[in-house]
């Protein structure tokens, strides 16, 4: 199994999701979630990758949140994690005002904790995010594993998900996940799949892009 | 560990609509906050030392040689290998397949079982890996007629001629740096609170100063091999005046455009820099001294400055003009002005080029060090902790930042065919960017997001159709196609030199500008655009080598003056 570093993660996270649709904008916050997941060595570009290939195609409008009410859902059948995500962190300031936002049916949900994770930091506040029988605790320097297990973060699916503001001033417990910057194992397949999603924004060589693409004279051998 | 550096005790920072412009980005001059030049006085400063502990070359080029750089809390080891590679190899692209040398910089005293690992890894760059013990991989091709000229002449028993010599600049030249996590190597979060890794691409400049040891050692190796009873070392200062050659292409240039943090961090503090001096109130004759000293080391430089490009060329003989004006305006009469080094600012502001007024601004902060050297540490930036987006903005407020940030940008028609005549790729073949021509070449739906301006006026007239009281997080619910530029305008509010205030997919558009900013700010000197995409540079020309750190002054080189008796007697 090859080690990849969390920039190389990031890169091909951020061109596979552009590949698979998502707007640039987004395709920057499925890139750094996924290298935020592989930084605390949770699921991550498996997760990604269930997510690009359940979505694969899809317009941008069945995946989203349809209105901004406490319950949101989406009109295709699950959200993107990554689109509602991203939601949740511009409204984050109603989350904080003590609102518990309800999801249902939500695609790879573990992809919105690092979304969730940037805001705390950024904005002094914590969060708490459930689903099914696991429960997650963010604070603006911590996280915390309180129900479940790591390998249920992986998961492709969760019918309901509740993210609502978590107090700082109550200890956190659980299981603390910590923050480590080394190599990420990541078998051949991933890999190889995460680059075929990336694949998909690459231009392929024309007669005219070889010609002019790197520049007049770029083609030479340079032999001084 | 951040350090706060005060700017606001100093005088106003020049706006980011003049800085930011291509033209002036594409005009800016190594300066002694180039990474280069920090470097070298952090090593000197830690007493840092060096040695070759290994040097298996054989009589063909062949081989490996270990330099190791020992600091106070750690070393790091410098891996080079050397091959016979045919010439028609030789590319100076960065996507080729066997180079003449390649290199690695690993964490810590190498083992040779890394050293075996390495070898199957290395020399075959982009199609090896490495692991997270590695901070720097790179590689470097002879300059195939200045190498061959200098064996033969040590061979000889004879120096190298210093004209020869100084018409090319180095005797080898790198095609790619990598660094920051590439190709399975650390990433910088993992070094970044070492005390010797503050401020950008200290690894890679580290290793680029400790390859051109490496090659100075092995083109003398060479020429002893060639003829042991007759060949000598070349003279310490034409080994000095040899630095290591760079082409750098359209792969770096979208790097600015996406890392607008570091980008802004970079110009801020070259900025800051200009201010706390346009602030002092004496100019004492010490720095004075100082100042026209380096004035008349500029000025030579210039004649060392060799370029076939037209359009640079055409620039240096203005500077020359300028350099000269500056001479013959005696430095004296700004002596009596309130603001002495403020008032020859702007004199240069009036009377100058870009390139001059620039080279002014690098010439302005020669004598300050204790002023502004400080500032060189804190050139770096945390994109990541800067990303989100705070959607609880109103459409207004939006609006309001776009028209005081992207006036450059909002108004230009990006229908009109010469506004957007270019679009950005990735090269599927090269996995490189590229710069298409939207009428000629497919691929237009494949546009990386550098086209800046053209998305930052098409979010602007989307939000003027929106309610001024919509949260931004519900306009961007409905528009996810702004969501890049929606995080770029905030940003840009906070930190304004974020943004290059230029189309970059106009027919206008220089990339080489694009190279140049970014290459100055590393401490490359002597740009040699080959195209308007392209550009060769010299990094580390005339600064001392490792051995002669200790006894030297290691910052007084970036323009040296040339002892014109020697070089004339040994040519």
């Amino acid at each position: 199994m090859a080690h990849y570093s969390l920039n190389e993660i990031e890169a091909s996270a951020r061109k596979a999701a552009r590949g698979a649709g998502m707007t640039w904008g987004l395709a920057e916050e499925a890139g750094k979630a996924t290298r935020w997941l592989a930084a605390r060595e949770l699921p991550n570009v498996t997760t990604l990758l269930n997510l690009l290939t359940r979505n694969d195609g899809k317009d941008y409008n069945s995946l989203r949140p349809q209105d901004l009410s406490n319950i949101w859902s989406a009109s295709g059948g699950s959200l993107c994690p990554i689109i509602a995500g991203s939601a949740l962190n511009d409204l984050a300031h109603k989350i904080v005002s003590g609102q518990e936002i309800k999801l249902t049916a939500v695609s790879c949900p573990a992809l919105i904790l690092p979304i969730l994770g940037r805001a705390s930091k950024a904005l002094g506040y914590g969060f708490v995010v459930k689903w099914d029988g696991l429960k997650v605790n963010i604070s603006p320097k911590k996280l915390y594993l309180e129900q479940g297990t790591i390998s249920d973060l992986g998961i492709k699916f969760t019918s309901n998900l509740f993210v609502t503001g978590l107090s700082l001033d109550s200890s956190l417990s659980g299981l603390e996940i910590k923050r480590v910057v080394k190599g990420v194992p990541l078998g051949d397949r991933e890999w190889s799949d995460l680059q075929e999603f990336a694949g998909r924004t690459y231009v392929p060589a024309s007669e005219e892009s070889r010609l002019l693409g790197a520049g007049a004279g770029a083609g030479l051998t340079d032999n001084d | 560990m951040k350090q706060h550096v005060d700017s606001l005790k100093s005088f106003p920072l020049r706006p980011a609509h003049q800085v930011m412009k291509l033209d002036r980005l594409g005009a800016f001059h190594q300066t002694r906050l180039s990474f280069m030049r920090a470097v070298m006085r952090r090593l000197k400063r830690d007493n840092w030392t060096f040695e070759c502990p290994i040097w298996r070359i054989n009589e063909k080029g062949e081989g490996v040689a270990v330099y190791l750089a020992k600091g106070p809390k750690r070393t790091y080891s410098m891996v080079c290998f050397a091959h016979d590679l045919a010439p028609e190899k030789r590319s100076d692209r960065v996507i080729a397949e066997a180079w003449d040398t390649t290199f690695a910089l690993h964490d810590g005293i190498i083992s040779e079982k890394d050293i075996e690992r390495l070898s199957r890894n290395v020399p075959k760059q982009e199609a090896g890996r490495c692991l997270d013990s590695e901070l720097v991989l790179s590689r470097a091709n002879k300059s195939v007629r200045l190498f061959e000229y200098v064996v033969d002449r040590l061979a000889a028993g004879e120096q190298p001629v210093q004209e020869t010599l100084d018409k090319v600049g180095y005797l080898m030249r790198t095609t790619a740096v990598y660094g920051n996590g590439k190709l399975g190597m650390a990433d910088r979060d993992r070094i970044s609170d070492r005390e010797e890794m503050l401020g950008p691409f200290r690894a890679e400049m580290l290793a680029v100063w400790l390859i051109r040891t490496f090659v100075s050692d092995y083109v003398e190796q060479m020429a002893r091999y060639r003829s042991p009873k007759t060949a000598v070392k070349l003279d310490p200062e034409i080994r000095r005046s040899l630095g290591v050659g760079n082409s750098t292409g359209l792969g770096m240039a979208p790097f600015l455009v996406n890392h607008p943090i570091l980008l802004h961090s970079w110009i801020h503090a070259r900025e800051t820099a200009l201010a706390r001096v346009r602030a002092l109130p004496n100019m004492n004759a010490d720095d004075r001294t100082h100042f026209e000293h380096h004035l008349e080391c500029a000025f030579q430089s210039l004649n060392r400055w060799h370029t076939d490009d037209q359009r640079q060329a055409h620039k240096v003989d203005k500077l020359r003009l300028d350099l000269e004006k500056l001479r013959e305006k005696s430095v004296g009469e700004f002596l009596n002005h309130y603001l002495p080094w403020d008032a020859i600012y702007r004199w240069g502001e009036a009377e100058l080029s870009l390139e001059g007024q620039e080279m002014l601004v690098s010439l302005l902060l020669e004598p300050h060090g204790t002023e502004i050297d400080d500032l060189a540490s804190v050139m770096y930036a945390e994109e990541n902790d800067n990303f989100r987006i705070d959607g609880s903005f109103s459409v207004s407020d939006m609006l309001s930042t776009l028209k005081e940030h992207y006036a450059w940008a909002i108004d230009i028609d990006y229908h009109a065919h010469p506004n957007s005549v270019y679009f950005w790729y990735v090269s599927e073949e090269k996995l490189e960017p590229r710069l298409g021509s939207r009428a000629d070449e497919p691929g237009s739906d494949l546009e990386q997001p550098l086209s800046i301006g053209r998305d930052a006026s098409r979010l602007y007239r989307d939000l003027i159709a929106a309610k001024p009281d919509e949260v931004m997080g519900s306009f961007l619910l409905r528009h996810p196609e702004h969501r890049l530029l929606a995080r770029r305008v905030q940003l840009t509010q906070r930190y304004p030199y974020a943004e290059i205030h230029d189309n970059l997919i106009g027919e206008d558009l220089l990339p080489v500008d694009l190279l140049r900013c970014k290459l100055s700010f590393f401490g490359a000197t002597r740009f040699d655009p080959r195209s308007d995409r392209w550009v060769r540079i010299t990094m580390f020309q005339n600064a001392p080598y490792p051995h002669e750190l200790s006894s030297m002054n290691e910052d007084d080189w970036a323009y040296p003056l040339v002892n014109t008796s020697k070089s004339e007697a040994q040519g």
